[in-house]
């Protein structure tokens, strides 16, 4: 198992391994467990009190600023890593260290202004 | 067939069923789980095909965070769990014969210009992520420099949107 | 090994995107930041031709008559546009400082825009134009009809980016460079790969198709200008408008030229259609806005018709000099309209209120009222609005050069529809005041944009030649 395809066949049989014991895992439970529902087991479990009202429930728009932010500075992120590949070869030295920072400096702009307008603040 | 064109095929029916499903479902979470099944099967394909940055990228990116944020986005809304009948629009057919139509023509081109092409996929270095980051940093700066400002945009835009403080003027329309 | 960096070439672009940032944090920033980025055009416009950000003989970034000339008219209207903004930021209580930051950094991508020469830099800055736009349609969030023009302006524009991104993977493939002026070179020699070519050439078309607003891809374009704060509607209308037809341009004349007789009938019918059913449909509105997302519609059409003679075998930089002259000219008195009607304000439903409302305005403001005329005039070809005049001579001489004689017969049909509610608008204005009626004091912001397009448009009037005959390059 070497090369490109060893490698990723190598995590291909890995998943495959891990599926099949979680399913075998399941169904012998399944299969080797004593069945007795009653209305009270089948409730929801809520930390050991009566489940209340529905199971959903509408989330703030502020949530929804945090996730953004997630995206956005996960697509950071991917360029980060070809970046950190090649930064230190020969040829690029500083003017791609600078690039980058350049591009990091703008994103974080949106950071602080951010903090500044307090959407990163819990109260 | 090579292994590995067998593995893309079977890898290529799943994005494409997952797909479908996505479009056809009645529960729009659902929906969304649906996406990330595709996203993930057109990221192995990526993977087969060595370009190996790119399959991490849509792991990351879509069936991460695209995935995550779709999410939030229902959970905004007051939109029910379970099935729900309004998904499905009377355009239905008319979008159905798009669909088909577009795809028939694409694919058509598309087999007709690349059928008998073959890509070597021996040495996988043009798709890793050094061979990325040097194209990047050697060809596609500006566009690199510019995506910044992109994003820089979609934040304060998103933020600006979520901004409760913004109320309509206090002596009526001014 | 790196590409080196022209920073006076990237400059006007460069100082609008940090201006942006400060703006965000700083009152004055932005205008500031304007001022400087027009001083950098200035010694560019003195200077030759530069190239930067090569690989080999391609550049990703030059600046030429092409660049400077667009660059020039999207820093006039990207200053009447904040200018004129600022009255409106006060009464409808709009944040400021956003308002700013969103309107350089998309005025920055346009300005980028025009200067891209590779289709990955021409895609990054047309969202950059796009993306923040999104946000300052959708800015008064109180008000549903705001937010409804946002998502259906969202929709439309991702979809036809997506279109245009599937086009661009297409010639990528069939061609394998992203370089305009590579893939002109491949196209023009014969390959089995020519359908895939050509079916990416017609999505790249079809995505441009949306960011114009040219038939069948305007639907958004009347209920988002409407949704909008009155700025923010110009800007669609003048400056995106420009940098789609700046991209537009620059991918069929560099890239497609090979291509023409495959897009240039098809470019011909959308433009036909785009200024009739504009032009049809703008005569019964009875909005100030409408008319004008309808007429701009319209005026799209007038843009794309010398483009749309390409089939004929006419030298396509003659073509697309017409095309890019008009777009200039047609920017200018344009955006020199939408600064007029934020004066009449936020009346009942509507942003620069209905047309009856415009009675009697030389009565109060003659210079408004004058200066509202002849924006006017100019947008029907009329005199005394010579500029515009001029602007439909190129054109027709364009799509007639092109052997496109069916294509100026409808055009010139269209210019007579045209003239009637430009001119039923403009007669408003010298009509008796109506009793009871009175309009606000204008505030010197607003006044001062009005005069900045005024002046610009009469100095097209008198040297029209400083924007006609424009050479693409290549």
């Amino acid at each position: 198992m070497h090369g490109y395809f060893g490698a990723y066949g190598l995590v291909a049989l890995l998943l495959v391994v891990g599926a099949v014991f979680v399913t075998v895992a399941l169904t012998a439970n399944r299969l080797l467990r004593p069945a007795r529902p009653t209305p009270q087991k089948l409730l929801t479990y809520e930390c050991g009190v009566d489940p209340v009202g529905g199971g959903w429930a509408q989330s703030y728009v502020r949530y929804y600023v945090f996730t953004f932010l997630y995206v956005v500075f996960a697509v950071d992120a991917v360029f980060l890593f070809p970046w950190a590949t090649v930064f230190a070869a020969p040829g690029f030295g500083v003017a791609t260290l600078v690039e980058m920072f350049v591009f990091l400096g703008f994103l974080a702009v949106g950071i602080l202004y951010a903090w500044r307008k307090g959407v990163l603040s819990w109260a | 067939m090579t292994a590995a064109e067998i593995v893309f095929v079977l890898l290529g029916v799943v994005a494409l069923a997952a797909a479908v499903l996505v479009v056809t479902t009645r529960q729009l979470v659902r929906a969304a789980l649906y996406l990330v099944l595709s996203f993930g099967a057109i990221a192995a394909c990526f993977l087969v095909l060595t370009a190996e940055l790119v399959a991490w990228v849509q792991v990351l990116i879509y069936v991460g965070a695209v995935v995550v944020l779709l999410l939030f986005g229902i959970m905004l809304t007051r939109a029910p769990i379970g099935p729900t009948s309004d998904l499905d629009s009377r355009n239905r057919p008319a979008a159905i014969v798009v669909a088909v139509a577009t795809a028939g023509v694409l694919v058509t081109v598309l087999v007709r210009g690349f059928g008998d092409a073959y890509v070597d996929l021996g040495e996988p270095s043009t798709g890793s992520a050094s061979g990325i980051g040097a194209n990047i940093f050697r060809y596609w700066v500006l566009p690199f420099e510019i995506l910044s400002v992109l994003l820089l945009a979609a934040l304060v835009g998103a933020i600006v949107l979520s901004r409760t403080d913004i109320g309509p003027p206090k002596d009526g329309d001014g | 090994m790196v590409q080196t960096v022209d920073y006076l070439a990237i400059g006007p672009p460069l100082i609008l995107a940090l201006s942006a940032l400060a703006a965000l944090f700083l009152r004055h920033a932005a205008f500031v930041g304007l001022v400087l980025a027009g001083a950098g055009e200035v010694v560019l416009l003195t200077g030759g031709p530069r190239r930067t950000f090569c690989v080999d003989t391609s550049c990703s970034f030059v600046v030429d008559d092409f660049t400077l000339l667009l660059q020039t008219v999207m820093l006039i209207a990207g200053l009447v546009v904040l200018l004129m903004a600022q009255g409106e930021i006060r009464d409808t209580r709009l944040p400021a400082g956003e308002f700013h930051f969103l309107i350089l950094a998309a005025l920055s991508g346009a300005m980028t825009l025009a200067a891209g020469r590779d289709l990955v830099t021409l895609v990054v800055s047309l969202e950059v134009v796009s993306l923040p736009v999104f946000a300052l349609v959708a800015l008064r969030r109180y008000d549903g009809r705001s937010s409804e023009a946002g998502v259906k302006m969202f929709l439309v524009s991702v979809v036809s980016t997506a279109v245009m991104l599937f086009g661009i993977s297409l010639v990528y493939g069939a061609t394998g460079s992203l370089f305009l002026d590579r893939i002109g070179a491949v196209l023009a020699t014969p390959s089995p790969l020519e359908s895939v070519a050509g079916v990416g050439v017609v999505l790249v078309l079809a995505g441009f198709g949306f960011k114009v607003s040219a038939v069948p891809f305007h639907f958004w374009a009347p209920d988002t200008y409407q949704g909008s704060p009155v700025a923010v509607a110009g800007f669609l209308s003048v400056i995106s408008k420009a940098a789609g037809f700046a991209g537009l341009v620059l991918v069929l004349v560099i890239a497609f030229e090979p291509f023409a007789r495959v897009w240039g009938p098809l470019v011909a019918v959308l433009a036909a259609v785009s200024m009739t059913a504009g032009n049809l449909v703008a005569l019964r509105q009875r909005t100030a806005i409408r008319l004008l997302a309808w007429s701009s519609i319209a005026q799209a059409g007038y843009m794309l018709a010398p483009l749309g003679a390409a089939g004929g075998g006419a030298p396509l930089d003659d073509l697309a000099a017409a095309t890019i002259g008009y777009v200039a000219i047609y920017a200018l008195m344009n955006i020199g309209v939408f600064a007029t009607i934020s004066v009449v304000g936020w009346i009942g439903r509507y942003g620069g209120g209905e047309l009856d409302d415009y009675r009697g305005l030389a009565r109060t403001h003659p210079l408004v009222a004058v200066a509202l005329a002849f924006f006017l005039a100019c947008l029907a070809g009329l005199p005394p609005g010579l500029a515009g005049l001029f602007a439909k001579i190129v054109v027709f001489q364009g799509t007639i050069l092109g052997g496109y004689g069916w294509l100026a017969v409808i055009m010139a049909g269209n210019t007579v529809i045209g003239l009637f509610y430009y001119l039923a608008w403009a007669t408003r204005l010298f009509a008796p005041l109506p009793d009871g009626v009175r309009f606000g004091r204008i505030a010197r912001p607003v006044g001062v944009a009005i005069g900045i397009a005024a002046v610009g448009t009469a100095v097209m009037s008198v040297v029209p030649q400083l924007v006609l005959g424009i050479s693409t390059g290549g």
